[in-house]
Parts: C-alpha cells; structure tokens; sequence
C-alpha cells in the first residue's frame, strides 16, 4: 500500500504540465533516434544529454529514460519498411515485419508491434514497482556486500557482452581505469593527470559517452558508401481480428521474456527479442513459416525488447546497478544531477524516483499514440539520407561536448575517446562494459578501500559477509563459464586429429 | 587479421605496463588501508594478464581474413580522415573563431565534401545548425557559447 502511495505521489509529480511536456519531447526523440538507421539508443541518449542541461533533475531524468524507451518503438519502423534495424534489438523483426511489408502489410506489422511494445512496456514498468520494496533489502548492505555486488555486475555485463568474454573483461578494466583519471577521492592527489587542469576532476562522462558510441558510431559509416533510402509502401493501418488473434500468445510471452531477461545486467535487449523470436518459433504450429512474413515474429520479439528496456531500470534502482550501456548512460546523467542511484534514491529523493517511473507509464500511452496515426510522419523521417544526417549529428556531438563543461578540451576528449570506439568496434570489442565500468569505477574503488580500511588491509572481509560471499561465487561462476567452453573448444582440434 | 588483433594486444600489455609503474609510484598501500596506487596497480595487472590470454589465443587459433580488411577502402579512409581532421580543427579554433562562424564552416566542409549535397540543402542546414543552434542554446535554453575572440571576427558580429 504504501508503494502505491509512493506511485500515486509520482503521478502528480509526472502530471505536471511542464513533466508532460519533457516526457512528450523524449519519447519524440527516443522515436527518432530508433527511426534513423546508423543512431543507436546508447548514441542517442548520449547525443541529446546536452538538451537536458538546463532542465531540473525530474525533468531531465524523465526526458533521458523517455528517449530509451521511444528508442525501442521507433527502431521497428526500419525494420519492417527498410529492413534495416533503427536499433540492434529490432534487428530480429526484419526477418517477418520486412517480409509482411513486401506482402503489404506493413501497416498491420507495425501496428502489433506498437501495440505489444505498449503492453511489454507497461508490464515492465509494473514489474518495476513490484520490485520498490528489494530497496528494503539492499539498505542492509554496507561497503563489502556494494563492492561484491559492482563486482557481480561488471562481470555479468562482461560476461554476456559480445562473443569473447576476454574482450569484454578487457574492456570493462579499461572503463575502471578511466574512472581512476583525476584527483584520488582519499587522499587528494593527482591520478594521470599529466598536470592538467582539465583532468584533476576526472574524464567528463558526456565526452567518453559521446565519443566512444556517437562518434565511433559516424566513423564506422563513414567507411561505406551512403545509399539512399528505398522505403516499402504502407498499407492500412488497422491489423485485422486475425493478426490480433495471431499476435495475443505472442505478446503475452515476450512481455514474460522481456521482464525477466531484462533483471539480468548484461543481458542486452537484442538477445530478449532473439530469445522471444526463437520461442515463438519452437512454440508455432508453422514454424517453417517463420520468415515468411508471420505477425508473431514481429509481435513477440517487440513486446520482450519493451519489457526489456523497461524492466532494466529495476538493477538501476533497487542496487544502483546499471544493466546496459543506455541504462550506464542515464545512471551518468542522475549522478551529473547530484542523484546517485541504487535503494538510497528511494528513501531520499522518492518524487524523482516515482516520479519518472510514472512518467513510464505515461510515455508508454503517448508512444502508443506517437506511433500508430504518427506513422506516415515518422516515414517521412526516415527519408532523410544519411550523407546529410551524420552532418547534424557531428555538429550535434561538438556542441553537446562543449556544453558540458564550456571547455573546447571536452571536444578533443570526445575525438580521442570517438577514435578509440572506432578502433574497438573494429576490433570487436563490446563498448557497454567500458560505460558500465567508468560509471561504477570510482564508487567500488570506494568501497573496496573503505572494506580493507574496515578490516586494516584484511581482504577475508570479504569472506565474512555471506552476502559478500554469495555475490562473489555468482560472479566467479560467471567468469568460469566461458573459460570452461574455451577450454572444451581448445581441446576439440585434438580429439579431431 | 591476426597481426593487427595481436598488435593491438601488445599495445595494451605496452599500456597496462606504463600504467602499472606509474601506479606503483604513487603510495600503494597507507597505514590505514590502500593508497592512490593500489587500484590502478591491480587494474593493469588484471588488463595486461587479459590482453596476454588474447595474444596467446591468437596465436592458437588465427583469425581469418589479411591485414587489408581491417583498413576500409579509399574512399571509406579518406571519409574518416576528413571526419576526424575536420572535427579535430573544429575544437581548436572554437573558442577563437566562435561557436556560430566555425560550426558553419564544419557544417559547409561535412555536407559539400563528404555528403554531396546541394548548395540549397548545405546552406540551409549549416544556418540552421550554426546560427540558428546559437541562438537557440544563447537565448532560450541559456547555455552560453563561445563568441569570436579574435577582433576582426568578434567586430564582424560573430
């Protein structure tokens, strides 16, 4: 009851006209960072930090998560008239919502879609209030069990980011080093600073953020030729009582799908709509029409990528543990806001908490709404080429950079951490766990000090937990798992000889 | 494709062991628990023993594919020089030359020599982007851009 309470405060809080209003203008922008080909939702979100500079906290917290949530709506519109997704977790509706729009029923595709990406969306946001009272339980933790908890969170991160778990480790220690740049937070020096100024209060999170996914993300199309964009024709908007009927099943379990796969950090919303097309196929009566053009290819694995984004907030919010890149990026734009996330948030700041978990529920209705009549604008949109887009989105990064600490020194972060990304994506490295890692790194090298300060040096601290412990053993189980299918892989050429 | 990952791996090794010795001469441990080195110091270990498992990968199973696949085409390269250098001069002269002036110059180099637009098309984005994104950012949401700061510029308006 009392969580109830809690959320009817954050309606009001939500309701006002001017949370209306940022709710309304990221879910435009989430649409249109999931429409444009070549903008994904981490790139988004990061590019469009720099409008929320001047909004209050709520404000610019419940514009930040309405622009992921939008992301996931409008990347379908790619998928079923281009067959390009506008984001990697609608890269599975390709497959059916493309092949409908060649049958001309693209209208009835996107249509489910938006429809199960409400329902998804909203039993995300549900499962997301359900989980308020974990808060209770994570107060009880003190340093050892916050440390063995980013520890557990890093590695899951790690450990289900990309196809070489060493990369991603890789990568994750590489976000925990830049986190350590700047003044130390115990004993005030300097840390590879190299006497400058700019550095003493650490890397600017927007600059990495922008660089390492929006610029990185411009140089890898800049290696392509930019072809121009064929749309296929819309049809009827309105899905026929068949397509309903189809879609009902489907929605129920990517809604199942989504929601739980999205509780585990690392777990990306791309292998939740995988996972929702694979058990609609195994689950289908036809499933060699799969690919054909089946409206539940395209009603489960929206639904899930919905439920999914939304239901990501819950480690955000009940631990402080960001599940995904995006999720890293809006847990960096609380912190710029003096709001540090995790069971603490609840307690002393609930009319932001509640008060963006209803904006949820209300951005999810003005999506609905954004997307269906919508449609034919967001189609229009979509024409714009990108030989003139990734122009806007340049110019877009350079004013973002700059405007975060009004330091031409931020542009040049930016350019150095957009070559790095580039050179990672093209060394196939997963860059979520390098976010991940540089947003968590100053806060568990702060409670892993303030652990062996506890204990004088004593690292069975650590073992003295039984939180600590089980937290830890999950982690270790997670590491072991790929090293054990390395190991069986290095040993098959043997058994082949 | 090899070489470039397993140059890519001793780069970090080369990293993590500067990174390593500059920790090290920092304080690592304090009488009340570890020092500014301690975390780094572990962390370069830890990134230096994981890229050492990627080299040795490699070489037990290589990559398919030459060298030459990792470096676009000419036409891709010369893109992505171009993007970078020119975003690179942007931020150097930003602050001298002034938000408005420079963005339009970055907006007219981007969408003439890399997009192939038209003169309709590039003007009308760079004013927008440029100008109007001024005014826009100065005026109503009050984040405050930088103005020419070398004279003739500023004097012209910019």
């Amino acid at each position: 009851m009392e969580y109830l309470n809690d959320l009817m405060m954050g309606f009001s809080v939500a309701l006002t006209p001017q949370n209306l209003m940022f709710a309304f203008i990221g879910c435009v922008m989430g649409t249109l960072v999931g429409v444009l080909p070549g903008l994904g939702p981490s790139a988004g979100t990061a590019l469009l930090i720099p409008l929320t500079f001047t909004l209050p906290p709520t404000g610019a917290i419940i514009m930040l998560a309405a622009i992921y949530y939008g992301s996931q709506y409008g990347g379908t519109i790619t998928s079923v008239l281009i067959n390009v997704p506008g984001e990697a977790s609608s890269a599975i509706t390709c497959i059916d919502g493309y092949q409908m729009a060649q049958q001309g029923r693209a209208g009835a595709a996107l249509a489910i879609s938006a429809i199960g990406s409400f329902i998804g969306g909203t039993i995300g946001v549900m499962g997301l209030v359900a989980a308020a009272p974990l808060t209770e339980f994570a107060l009880e933790f003190g340093p050892v069990e916050f440390f063995a908890l980013m520890v557990l969170g890093m590695t899951l991160v790690s450990g289900l980011a990309g196809s070489s778990m060493i990369k991603a480790l890789i990568s994750a220690t590489l976000g925990l080093l830049l986190g350590t740049v700047g003044m130390d937070p115990a004993q005030g020096v300097p840390r590879f600073t190299f006497g400058s100024m700019e550095l003493m209060e650490g890397i600017g999170f927007i600059p990495v953020i922008m660089g390492l996914f929006g610029v990185s993300e411009v140089l890898t199309n800049a290696e392509e030729e930019w072809k121009p964009i064929v749309t296929a024709k819309m049809s009827s908007l309105w899905p026929t009582m068949q397509d309903l009927k189809e879609s009902f099943g489907p929605i129920c379990r990517g809604s199942v799908i989504g929601f739980v796969l999205g509780l585990i950090p690392g777990m990306t919303g791309s292998a939740c709509s995988f996972s929702a097309y694979v058990a609609e196929k195994k689950l289908s009566k036809h499933p060699e029409k799969f690919g054909t053009g089946m409206i539940a290819g395209v009603a489960g694995p929206e639904t899930a990528n919905n439920a999914h984004a939304n239901a990501s907030y819950i480690p955000l919010f009940t631990l402080g543990i960001p599940g995904s890149a995006t999720v890293a990026i809006l847990m960096g734009a609380f912190m710029m806001n003096g709001l540090t996330p995790g069971p603490f948030l609840f307690k002393e700041h609930p009319d932001v908490v509640w008060g963006v978990i209803a904006s949820m529920y209300i951005g999810n209705v003005m999506l609905l709404i954004l997307n269906l009549p919508l449609v034919g604008i967001w189609v229009k949109i979509l024409k714009i080429p990108y030989s003139v887009l990734f122009a806007v989105i340049m110019g877009f990064m350079m004013l973002g950079a700059y405007a975060s600490e009004n330091s031409s020194f931020d542009i040049l972060s930016m350019l150095l951490f957009g070559v790095v990304g580039y050179l990672m994506r093209k060394l196939d490295f997963p860059l979520a766990p390098a976010v991940l890692t540089l947003i968590l790194g100053p806060l568990m090298e702060k409670n892993l000090r303030r652990s062996l300060e506890m204990s004088q040096g004593d690292f069975h601290i650590f073992l003295e937990s039984p939180i600590a412990v089980g937290l830890l053993i999950a982690a270790i189980i997670v590491l072991l798992l790929p090293m054990l299918r390395l190991l069986k892989y290095l040993k098959r050429p043997a058994a082949d000889a | 494709m090899t070489r470039v990952h397993q140059a890519a791996s001793l780069l970090i090794i080369a990293f993590c062991s500067w990174v390593g010795i500059t920790s090290v001469q920092m304080t690592y441990y304090t009488s009340i628990g570890p020092g500014p080195g301690f975390f780094p110091f572990w962390l370069a270990l830890i990134m230096g023993v994981l890229s050492a498992i990627w080299f040795i990968q490699l070489w037990l199973r290589p990559l398919p594919g030459s060298a030459m696949d990792f470096v676009p085409n000419r036409a891709g390269c010369i893109r992505v020089v171009a993007l970078i250098l020119s975003a690179l001069i942007f931020g150097l002269v930003l602050e001298k030359v002034g938000f408005s002036l420079s963005m339009f110059v970055f907006l007219l180099f981007l969408l003439i020599a890399l997009g192939r637009q038209s003169i309709m098309v590039t003007l009308s984005v760079s004013l927008l982007g440029s100008f109007g994104v001024y005014f826009l950012f100065t005026q109503y949401l009050k984040v405050p851009l930088p103005a020419a700061s070398i004279g003739f510029i500023s004097g012209l308006g910019f």
